[in-house]
């Protein structure tokens, strides 16, 4: 992993090109997913803190300056979802104060969303940045396209959660891990543990990396480092510890500690509470082949294999190419150095995988929870494919490019098909390796997640509900959170006199979110309701994922 | 030869292979996503059609549809009301399965792919086929199962509407629920606390059962008049998946009384597993009493099934 090329002029517009496209690409179909479960939490958080920077105004306006962080004040607005950092929740509040309270042009949800557009502005930023250092101007330009025409990630950078940032910070800390390696410079350090800190207050996912970093560090110490930097005396064991560990524990934490003030009260106590939200988090049941996977020991296989089938083809071939690549940078590097980035871009883009796998730690739900390393290894898959066709093709460098254009042009629009087709659904796509939709439903896999996808059946329900209908929404069941109901009615994507229910006896109409595990739910519906018509489906591929009912008994 | 040189031929040799794996991607993306082919084996509409018309012609209340495919379901969308249950579970169902979802003589409806899998069905279903139907490139068999079961006069979800009382009780006061229709008794506004029909998954298998939420502190009584000729009870209790994630791992205390005298009392483990008793009845018997407990009642979604039959 060696710097090959410098920001130059047109870096600018390539970059700038390349970002611009990928927010407003998200931006503009912003209302294209109905909001998933978590959602609905984040963005009641959201209102929280909105409220809080009201607050704010309203004490300094008083002079009441210290009434502002006091345990009674931030309480009262950082204790609701404390099972995870506010950082985030900050941001979706920010924005909903600035462009839906104080400008009023756009809905406090959608201001939500405003934040996820720009991450995955930031994550096409990163991407591009980390293609052009290290490896090539095509793959810097190239990588954050097919990233993004990946339908899970085009799905889940919609969502105003904290996947796709923690995405951005996982790789990002990772990447500028290697600049720590490769300079010495003090502020490179700094700021790589000032970001870091971010990326704690986001999602704990990032917890690992100093451990994965400094297990592989003290590696690479024992056998190659003390013997070359003639550290291997005690004190010179604590002075050949790359700096940007210490900048974690003297300015991250530190950093982690003031964007959540939560943790300023009852420190030990609340800590404790939310690293035990996480040990003990309870299992999210998926079907897998057939098999619900309801408690522990789970299969090994289970995120390789969800890995394998719901990443589109060619990305999935770059993915292999790219772990490939960091191998043979890891073989092949001379330098102790050399071989520990790339053992870092190794354990950056498979450890996430490889937690998920073992077989004590719950399935949380999609693959969102390991896809924080893809960035990494397409990027260099891209890479190995662009390199490849250069050395297979005897011609001048523009012929090369030109060729190589052609072929991620050629990707690109192969791509558009599944994407189009999953565009309101990406949360449920499966590659053809599996048979696509049809093929994973008859192996009976999960078919869809977090009870959002509604957005096909909404216009009917708008059209069809008389005035206060009241829906039921299938919570119990994985459904949609009444929150998420809620916030989807402020968007305007449901009418705002419609109510929900989790009664059906009391509904008029009713929605079905497809799983294995509630398949019953369809005949409770129809029990109620006298029938098992349904008002409209959502279906891809004539795969059915939801539907819409009307009572007519 | 050095390492580095050994490692620099052989990833030359690899980097072709990613290339062309790379290129084939991109033709099978092509040909799958953009040919039909991601949609080859969905329903035609011929066939779906034609599903929709024989069922809204000669579908009888208390039948049961089962579907071979449970992905492509557009023949809904063109059923009369009053069709259901329609199970999507096929390819788990059993011989068994079938016989204890249907009441007594009801029929069955098998919707097939093809004609292909009907002998398949039929044998491992143990089927008298009364009639077959042509649907487009499907099939539809209307059949009775030969499964040999005992005559059941009472069987708790056909019958939860006949239940003579049901009602919670802590000792000192009792509440009724009411009873909003044939098959469900509301107990309160509370969404979960009702005892009424639900399907559930016993031991994998989808089946019509009672559900009944239990609460903390008082005791859920079902009450029902014992029909002649009942000699045995089958009592089925397991919690339905929707308890699964459930950090609570409280049992429900289940406790049978015939005519007011314990037949059967046990406590129903937090399990996925279906817990499944039987009882021989006293003679005469003439009231059942289902009584139902719960230390801890968060996200006890309990559920039972089960029946009294005609053996002595």
């Amino acid at each position: 992993m060696n710097f090959k090329n410098r920001f130059e002029k047109i870096d600018f517009l390539l970059a700038a090109a390349v970002t611009i496209f990928v927010f407003l690409m998200i931006f503009l179909t912003n209302d294209s997913f109905g909001f998933v479960r978590d959602e609905g939490f984040y963005m009641k958080a959201a209102n929280h803190m909105a409220d809080w920077y009201e607050s704010i105004g309203t004490n300094i306006s008083n002079g009441e300056f210290a009434k502002i962080f006091s345990k009674k004040e931030i309480d009262r607005y950082f204790n609701y979802n404390s099972e995870h950092p506010p950082f985030m929740k900050e941001l979706f509040g920010l924005s909903q104060f600035i462009f839906a309270r104080k400008l009023g042009i756009m809905s406090a949800p959608m201001s939500a969303r405003l934040v996820a557009a720009v991450f995955a502005a930031l994550t096409a930023l990163m991407i591009y940045l980390f293609g052009l250092i290290f490896f090539s101007r095509m793959t810097a330009a190239v990588s954050p396209l097919l990233f993004f025409m990946m339908p899970h990630i085009f799905f889940h950078s919609h969502l105003a959660c904290f996947d796709m940032p923690i995405l951005f910070f996982w790789s990002a800390t990772f990447i500028l891990y290697i600049f720590c390696l490769k300079t010495k410079k003090t502020s490179v350090h700094a700021l790589t543990a000032l970001f870091f800190a971010f990326g704690m207050a986001t999602k704990h996912n990032v917890l690992f990396i100093p451990i994965l970093l400094f297990v592989s560090w003290l590696f690479f110490y024992a056998f190659s480092y003390r013997k070359e930097t003639g550290c291997g005396s005690f004190i010179g064991f604590f002075k050949a510890i790359p700096k940007v560990f210490y900048f974690m524990v003297i300015i991250s934490l530190p950093v982690y500690f003031l964007i959540w003030p939560r943790m300023w009260f009852n420190t030990f106590n609340r800590l404790m509470t939310y690293a035990e939200f996480h040990g003990k988090h309870v299992n999210y049941l998926n079907y897998y082949f057939g098999t619900p996977l309801k408690n522990g020991p789970f299969p090994f296989s289970f995120p390789w294999a969800m890995t394998f089938f719901t990443t589109p083809t060619p990305q999935l071939v770059c993915f292999f190419a790219g772990i490939l690549y960091f191998c043979r940078d890891f073989l092949k590097s001379e330098k102790t150095c050399g071989k520990e980035a790339a053992f870092a871009m190794i354990s950056g883009s498979l450890f996430p995988i490889f937690l998920i796998a073992l077989p004590s730690v719950p399935i949380f739900g999609g693959i969102k929870h390991w896809f924080t390393g893809y960035p990494l290894m397409l990027t260099a898959g891209v890479f190995v494919i662009e390199e490849s066709v250069k050395k297979l093709i005897k011609t001048s460098n523009f012929k090369k490019n030109l060729v190589i254009s052609a072929l991620f042009t050629l990707a690109a629009v192969s791509l558009i098909s599944p994407n189009i087709k999953f565009a309101k659904r990406g949360a449920a796509f499966y590659n053809e390796l599996i048979g696509g939709a049809q093929g994973a439903a008859e192996a009976r896999m999960q078919r869809n997640f977090w009870g959002y996808d509604m957005i096909d059946l909404a216009d009917t329900l708008n059209r069809e509900a008389p005035k206060n209908a009241k829906l039921f929404i299938m919570t119990g069941y994985e459904g949609l959170n009444p929150n998420s109901f809620r916030f989807m009615a402020d968007a305007g994507m449901i009418r705002s006199d419609i109510k929900a229910t989790n009664t059906l006896h009391e509904a008029d109409f009713a929605l079905f979110f497809y799983e294995k595990q509630n398949e019953h739910v369809l005949n409770n519906i129809a029990y109620e309701f006298g029938t098992v018509r349904p008002l409209a489906v959502s279906s891809t591929d004539s795969v059915f994922y939801s539907a819409l009912f009307r009572r007519e008994k | 030869m050095s390492p580095n040189a050994t490692i620099g031929k052989y990833s030359g040799i690899i980097e072709k292979i990613f290339l062309i794996l790379f290129i084939l991607s991109i033709f099978s993306t092509f040909i799958f996503w953009w040919s039909g082919l991601s949609d080859k084996n969905a329903l035609d509409e011929e066939t779906e059609r034609k599903f929709a018309e024989v069922l809204n012609e000669n579908f009888k209340r208390g039948d049961i549809v089962f579907t071979e495919n449970d992905w492509d379901l557009d023949f809904l969308k063109n059923l009369k009301s009053g069709i259901f249950p329609v199970v999507l579970d096929l390819k788990n169902a059993t011989e068994k399965s079938v016989a204890m979802m249907k009441n007594s003589d009801d029929r069955v409806f098998l919707l097939l792919k093809s004609a292909n899998s009907r002998e398949f069905y039929i044998k491992k279903l143990n089927l008298k086929v009364i009639e077959t139907f042509k649907a487009g490139k499907g099939e539809i068999l209307l059949a009775e199962t030969l499964f040999k079961t005992t005559k059941r006069p009472l069987v708790f979800s056909r019958d939860i509407g006949k239940a003579k009382r049901v009602a919670f009780s802590d000792g000192e006061k009792t509440d009724d629920c009411r009873k909003v229709s044939e098959t469900k008794w509301q107990c309160s506004d509370e969404t979960w606390n009702y005892v009424g029909l639900t399907t559930a998954s016993f031991n994998g298998q989808q089946k019509q059962a009672v559900w009944a939420h239990p609460l903390t502190g008082k005791t859920l009584e079902i009450v029902f008049d014992v029909p002649e000729k009942s000699g045995k009870l089958y009592f089925n209790s397991v919690f339905a998946e929707s308890a699964q994630r459930s950090k609570n791992r409280t049992p429900v205390n289940v406790e049978i009384l015939a005519d007011g005298k314990n037949l059967l009392k046990y406590a129903s483990p937090f399990s996925s597993r279906v817990t499944e008793k039987s009882a021989k009845l006293p003679e005469n018997t003439k009231e059942l009493t289902i009584k139902l407990t719960v230390s801890d009642d968060r996200q006890r979604h309990f559920v039972f099934n089960g029946y009294l039959s005609d053996e002595l």
